[in-house]
Formats: C-alpha cells, structure tokens, sequence
C-alpha cells in the first residue's frame, strides 16, 4: 500500500475489515493526505513500523478479530503519539465515549463518513501531532541541553578550583616550613585573595544550581541546615570570637526547593558574620525561624557595621558592595534576590549603620 | 601489636603530591608515604610488595579525577588486593569538586571510607590518622 504523494503534510493509516472501504477511502482522499491501509491489526502494526511518517490512525470499531478500541489500546502503548480517531456507527457508541473519556481515542466519526468531515477531522489530529512533537522534540533538546551544561559546569569549576586549592596547599606548608615573618605575612595574604575567588567560584555555581531547579519537593529540616551552615563558617578565622545563636522551633513539615533555602540561609549567614565590628566585644549572628502550616519565617539579625541608610536600596543589586575592602564579590545578595523570588518569597532588610542590620524572611510552604 | 600502618598518596598533579606527602610526614613522622602519580603503578607496587610487607592496615589516599583511572576504580581494585593479602585497606576519596553528585556517589560506595576536598589540611589527617592507630 504504498502512498501517492510526498508532499502531502499529513499521513494516515486508515484500518477497516472490509477491502471495499479502504479502496473507497483512497479513492476519496488520496490528493488530501498520504494514504496507508490495513486490512486487519496485524497488518496495521505491520504499517506502522513500516512507515514511520504515519500522524494518525484511523481504525474502524467494528472489526471480527479486534475492535478498534482495544485495536488503540494496543498502539496507545507502542506509539503513544500518533493520533487515534474511531469510525463507527451509532450501535457502538458508549463504548467509544468510554475510550475517548479514558484518553485511549481523540475523536469518532460517524458512518457513514462524509468528505469534509473526515478531512478537517484528520487536519486538526494533524496539527495536534504536529505540536506535540514539537514540544516534544524541544523539551527532549532542551534536557539534553541542561545535562550538557551541568556537566559543563561542574567540570569547569573543578578545573578552576583544582589549581587554586594548589595553591592554598602550598601556602598552608609554607605556614608550617617557612620562618621568615615577611614571606608568612605575604603567603596569608595569597591565601585570603585564593579563599576570595573561591568563594566566588562557589556563587556563581550556587546562583546557576538555583536556576536550573524547579522542583519544590524538598523536605526541609531547618534545625539542620542552619547548624550545618554554622558548622561550616565556625572554622573561618574571623568567626572565632562570633557568638551564633539558634533558635529554631518546628513541629510539622516544611516544603520548598531545597537548593534556593540553602543559597539564601548560607549567604545571610556568612553575611551576618562576615560584617562585624571590630572593636564590640560581644560579636553575634542570631537566627530565627518559626515554621507555620502555610509559612517560614527566618530572622538573621546581627550587631556588627551595618549599612547607612541611603545604600540599604542598592545591597540587593548585582555587584554592588557595601564594604569596600575586596572581601566580597558583591554577588551575594543579588543571588539571594534572585532565589527568594524563586521559591515565592519575601525578603526585608532592616539596619542601622554601626549598630546591625536585621534581615527578615517569608517563604512559602508547598507543603499541599 | 602493631600500631602502624602503610599510607599510600595517589594524585596525578605533582603538586598536591607534594603537599599531601609532607603534611602525612609532619603529622606522623614515624609512617613511610608512598606516593604514586597513577593508579596503575600503585596498585604493581602494591602486587610486587605482596601481603608480607604490608602493614595489617593500608590507608589511601586517593585523587578523582585522574587521566588513566578515576579514583573510584583505583580504590576498588586496590581495596580488592589489599584484602587477597589479609589486610585491611582504608580510602579516602580527594578532590577539588564541588558536584553533589560526586559526594553522594562517595557515601553510597561501601568501599570509600570518606571524602577529602582539597586542599588536604593537618587537622583532617590529624582526625583520620589518630582514628586510625587506635585500631
């Protein structure tokens, strides 16, 4: 059975018991669409491996070995694109509605079929496989796209950081072969400018694992995450003599993007740190969080420099520093920004220059 | 009985070889570091050394990301010899990676003791190497 005419954009497979029916349907339709038929299942499936290019199925309902529906049942599960359309008469009918409601048939035609019917039936379950490929082949590229990225990515972060952390593995022997007090002032100082560009290196892969995770399935238990973002700034030379207090209270179960909460808490954290004032003797970084049915609310409050009150507008802003002393990329913040709108959040900046600064945090619970 | 044990370094960059090789010596001085730039010729060293000059303990230290064989594949075929020989081997995974899926391939291995971001640092060999004696 083979077709007539290439340039035609739609091809079906019209399958019927009855011989007289498939030459009559040719007949009828061969300058509109590119024509296969089948006398029987077994040959549709035939066909269909056969040519590919088939968008729609047409089967009859009334066959002897098979009915067109669970003849559809059967291809539904082979080739779940290819558009299945029901021809039958009005005997059969709830039978038919029962597929089409179950999403196994896209429509039925009545017998006996007319012309224009069959054709603007036909041009439509077109255009629906037509865009459903589309779609389809575009989420497939795009996939593709992003699992190439992400293996970008974190193979370039590792080809940067792995001489940086050269570096810093040489600095750290210095400081333990090396007397000269000179070279040990200078080898601290090649470690601070290191830790800086690897600090910045972990944004920017913080800021790029935030935009490529849609997903907000993640349990979060914050009583863990805070004191695991704690744990991993105590070490830092400059939190020694910080005092971190945690007051985390909650009972049921919080749900958001995992990744984006993480980015937001470690960033406001070693901020709050970060920006101490040298001369108060008691230095602290104080983190709230209460957790509601609907709702988290974090607190991250400090006593140390504070911002002046003209500069609070711009601190969310890309590259923009408060502190003008190389310890910061200036990306912080700006990557807060963005993963609060992210997962639907809220985010107020409350300071006062030389006393502190207090930034507030509403995050939605997903949890429904 | 025997307190000690064999620590073998395996990194193809010559540096952090280096590195990791003096400050095993600073925080033990009395352990020998073997240091191999592949996973190939330490696991020949370790074959032609056989079962009689291992200690009953082997720590390694292990480098990822290295050209010929990735450090996953080095500590399983030399965890394998280690034990053929009767002893006991240790592997700590190093690596300046920052992906997730690294990690988490780490702690589902039964046979990687634990992961190590570089730079390698005293207080990290400190904690392993006294965990260790008191075995």
């Amino acid at each position: 059975m083979i077709n007539q005419n290439n340039n035609l954009s739609s091809s079906v497979l019209y399958v019927d018991d009855e011989q007289n029916n498939l030459n009559a349907f040719r007949a009828a339709f061969r300058r509109d669409f590119r024509i296969y038929t089948a006398i029987n299942a077994v040959d549709a499936l035939k066909q269909l491996k056969k040519y590919p290019d088939i968008k729609v199925i047409i089967a009859d309902q009334r066959m002897p070995d098979i009915t067109g529906v669970e003849f559809f049942e059967k291809v539904r599960f082979i080739y779940p694109n290819k558009v299945r359309i029901i021809l039958t008469g009005y005997s059969d009918i709830s039978a038919v509605i029962d597929a089409i409601n179950k999403g196994q048939v896209y429509r039925f035609i009545d017998k006996p079929w007319n012309h224009e019917m069959i054709k603007n039936t036909v041009n439509n379950a077109t255009e629906i496989y037509d865009t459903r490929k589309n779609l389809h082949d575009k989420n497939e590229s795009l996939q593709k796209a992003y699992k190439e990225l992400d293996k970008f990515v974190y193979s370039v972060s590792h080809d940067l950081r792995s001489p940086l952390m050269s570096i810093l593995g040489i600095a750290n022997l210095a400081e333990i072969d090396v007397q000269d007090a000179k070279a040990l002032e200078y080898f601290k100082s090649v470690k601070g400018m290191v830790n800086k560009l690897d600090g910045y290196i972990h944004e920017i892969i913080d800021h790029y694992k935030g935009n490529h995770s849609n997903d907000f399935s993640d349990k979060i238990d914050f009583e863990n995450l805070v004191n695991d973002i704690i744990e991993s700034i105590k070490y830092h030379p400059n939190a020694q003599d910080v005092r971190f207090e945690v007051d985390v209270e909650q009972s049921g179960e919080f749900v958001s993007n995992n990744m984006n909460v993480k980015t937001i808490l470690s960033n406001l954290i070693s901020n709050a740190f970060k920006y101490q004032r040298e001369n108060e003797s008691d230095k602290f970084v104080k983190v709230v969080v209460r957790i509601s049915n609907n709702q988290a609310t974090v607190k991250v409050s400090d006593n140390g420099v504070g911002i002046k009150e003209e500069k609070i507008n711009d601190v969310f802003n890309m590259f923009y520093r408060a502190k003008n002393d190389n310890s910061g990329s200036g990306l912080g913040l700006f990557i807060v920004k963005e993963a609060v709108e992210k997962i639907h959040g809220k985010i107020d900046l409350k300071s006062e220059f030389g006393k502190g600064t207090e930034v507030s945090l509403i995050i939605p619970n997903k949890n429904e | 009985m025997n307190n000690t044990f064999t620590i073998l370094l395996i990194d193809d960059n010559d540096i952090d070889l280096m590195i990791g090789e003096r400050l095993i010596s600073v925080v033990n001085p009395d352990v020998q570091v073997n240091g191999f730039t592949c996973g190939q010729r330490a696991l020949d060293w370790l074959k032609d050394l056989g079962s009689d000059c291992l200690h009953q303990k082997v720590v390694l230290f292990i480098d990822i990301y290295m050209n010929e064989m990735n450090g996953f594949e080095v500590a399983h075929r030399a965890t394998q010899l280690i034990e053929s020989f009767g002893c006991e081997a240790e592997c700590y995974l190093l690596s300046a990676t920052i992906d997730d899926s690294d990690l988490r391939r780490i702690k589902n291995d039964p046979k990687i003791k634990g992961f190590i971001g570089k730079p390698i640092t005293q207080d990290v060999l400190n904690n392993i190497v006294s965990t260790s004696k008191s075995f």
